[in-house]
């Protein structure tokens, strides 16, 4: 039975074998893997593999896997990283305040450029803009407080 | 019979917040002394809320109206009795003004004096008077004449390599690094023309450039009797953002004779000004060994956990007891280094993404389990991270016989203190401790970026998505059947009513 996740925001399929007992199967990039449930408490998993003992700590689809954070969701609740925006769009990386608005309606920027400073956590972030383009509008001004993820400066993208 | 630091101060209030807040009600309940906490409506949740005997909502709005409102602070101390106001580190820590209130109101400041803090706090006084006493500064230039032949001549009595820095400048512009007295007129040409279009100032100043830059700082620490006593070193190089990141005691740049100058100047500051309470003198360390006087903190600061690890002393203890104007019974002599600490600060950011900050509610903190291994941690399971504060999270501190202990525990440790939820440098900090330079202790101040390509996170393997894969699924299917883990079906436990015969 194929299986779809995201992990760490990236798409992989696995081939379910067998998952009961306390014991799962499956195929994941062309090699079997098999895994016995020797132990779980709130927060703690012990798996063990080929004789091999691992924990491995979670919580609320977070894992830490041989000591690397790991995220997995289930295809349904994937979604986009947050810092990757759509072109012509630039969004607030997290909430904040607005500190610095270099530009104004009609002006033509490149890639790169500086946009909009922001203040969060006690320090300045500045919004780039991700592609070439006019600035067709400017959602919020100086001293505004903003949510995170939400749009700042639309830009019309430069046809090519 | 000397009086108890107790009797002296039997409650005291912290003007401060997170993981700070818990590490000076810790020492304070050791001592028998009530304490008094402040916090803001979003914090409601932390630990430092409600973790002292009295606490004190500072509702919303601006850190002006909160923790750095110096009359509410005051008025809330006299209003809960307390008789004594510990600053923590940052905010109100290092500012005069509210330690003169502070005595003003009859209240006792635990720290130096508001005049220690204003030579001191001064870049260009406390380099005067480090001058005075003799101490060594970077050596340079900053005077007017701007006669290149007299650069040039100044320029070799300091010794190459020097480095030109226009005075308006910033942002890397102006500056250049000459290695030979021949290249001199050149660089200095280079630097002044990119300062005259930068800034449209093209005066300069000479500097020796330090090559191997490591940053070594000495804790200190001065009673009201005229003992002024240190408690070694520490090293603070692996920094970003000019925020330190790891930093570890002893330090293996010093030889022991560099440490005994080090430290013997660092206490021949804290006489000449006759200092009262803990401070940090930090140096700039060059290759060569020589170092030279950067600035001074005149107060605790956030990495004395590693001091007091390998020394076995309670700084935060001797803080109060110097304010209650007790003498520290301790001899220079007494105070011993015993093997090694590391300590690494978990931050709420994203280190594979410019340490960009990051906010969420954390899940799971964790444990740590092994021996000699301390978590100072401002969060709990729940707890929210706002972009209000702060970003650091939690120190975790490792001791262990030598540096190759040390790193081993913290490790291990860090895989145990998960703060699953929120983006951490949890596992940067990993990779910085597994990397060659760190094992060789080649830990100057510009690590992380010298290294930059060394920390980038590297593709999982398919064995270790596997077993997260697995991990998923055995969750999820625990959660769906809520079965019990040792295989045995659940049935059975939900019969009743069966007689044992």
């Amino acid at each position: 039975m194929k299986r779809k996740f995201f992990l760490n925001g990236k798409e992989i399929e696995i081939e379910l074998i067998r998952n009961r007992n306390g014991q799962v199967s499956f195929r994941h990039e062309g090699q079997e893997f098999n895994f016995d449930l020797v132990n779980k408490s709130e927060n703690k998993l012990t798996l063990q593999t080929d004789n091999k003992t691992n924990q491995v700590v979670f919580a609320n689809g977070q894992y830490i896997v041989n000591g690397l954070d790991v995220t997995i969701e289930r295809p349904q609740h994937g979604r986009k990283k947050s810092g990757s925006d759509e072109a012509g769009h630039m969004t607030s990386p997290m909430p904040g305040k607005i500190l610095k608005v270099m530009v104004s309606c009609g002006d033509h920027v490149k890639i790169g450029d500086s946009l909009v400073v922001m203040e969060a956590m006690k320090m300045e972030h500045t919004i780039k803009a991700n592609c070439d383009g006019e600035v067709s509008s400017i959602h919020y001004k100086v001293g505004e407080q903003v949510d995170g993820g939400v749009d700042l400066v639309d830009l019309k993208e430069t046809e090519k | 019979m000397q009086k108890q630091i107790n009797e002296v101060i039997p409650k005291l209030l912290i003007a401060n917040r997170g993981e700070i807040a818990l590490r000076v009600i810790k020492t304070c309940r050791q001592l028998g002394i009530k304490t008094v906490t402040l916090f803001t409506e979003e914090e409601r949740q932390l630990p430092h809320a409600y973790e002292s005997d009295e606490a004190i909502c500072l509702g919303t709005g601006p850190l002006s109206e909160t923790y750095l409102n110096q009359e509410r602070i005051i008025e809330i101390a006299k209003l809960t009795g307390a008789i004594a106001i510990h600053p923590g580190y940052g905010f109100l820590s290092e500012n005069p003004a509210f330690t003169k209130k502070v005595k003003e109101a009859g209240l006792i400041f635990i720290g130096p004096s508001p005049e220690s803090m204003e030579i001191m706090g001064d870049k260009k006084t406390s380099k005067v008077k480090m001058e005075e006493v003799g101490i060594p500064l970077i050596p340079g230039y900053h005077g007017d004449n701007q006669e290149p032949e007299f650069l040039a001549k100044t320029a070799k009595e300091i010794g190459y390599p020097v480095l030109i820095k226009a005075t308006a400048g910033g942002g890397g512009k102006g500056m250049r690094v000459v290695n030979k007295e021949s290249e001199f007129i050149e660089g200095l040409d280079s630097a002044k023309r990119e300062a005259a279009n930068a800034f449209g100032n093209d005066i300069v100043l000479i500097e020796k450039y330090i090559t191997g830059p490591r940053h070594i700082e000495v804790q200190v620490m001065s009673d009201r009797f005229g003992n002024h006593l240190h408690f070694y070193e520490r090293e603070c190089s692996i920094q970003r953002r000019h925020q330190k990141v790891v930093e570890e005691t002893p330090s293996m740049a010093l030889t022991d004779e560099l440490r005994k100058n080090i430290c013997e100047t660092s206490v021949a500051i804290t006489t000449s000004i006759n200092y009262e309470g803990a401070g940090t003198v930090e140096y700039i360390l060059d290759e060569d060994g020589s170092y030279y006087f950067l600035e001074m903190n005149t107060r605790l600061q956030v990495e004395h956990p590693v001091t007091e690890m390998v020394t076995g002393c309670d700084l935060v203890a001797l803080q109060i007891r110097v304010a209650a104007n007790l003498a520290i019974d301790l001899k220079q002599e007494e105070i011993k280094q015993t093997g090694h600490a590391i300590e690494v600060r978990l931050y709420s950011e994203d280190p594979d993404n410019n340490f960009m900050p990051a906010i969420g509610k954390i899940n799971h903190v964790g444990k740590t389990s092994l021996n000699d291994v301390r978590l100072d941690s401002g969060y709990v399971d729940g707890n929210s991270v706002s972009i209000n504060f702060d970003p650091m999270l939690a120190k975790l501190i490792a001791w262990g016989t030598d540096r190759e202990a040390a790193t081993i525990k913290t490790l291990c440790s860090l895989d145990e203190v998960g703060f699953l939820g929120v983006k951490t440098n949890r596992e940067y900090l990993k990779r910085i401790l597994v990397s060659e330079p760190f094992k060789k202790a080649d830990t100057l101040t510009h690590f992380v970026e010298t290294n930059a390509k060394l920390l980038e996170k590297k593709e999982m393997s398919i064995e270790d998505q596997a077993m997260a894969i697995a991990s998923h699924l055995f969750v999820e299917h625990d959660h769906l059947y809520k079965k019990e883990i040792d295989g045995t079906e659940t049935s059975w436990s939900r019969l009743s009513g069966f007689r044992n015969v």
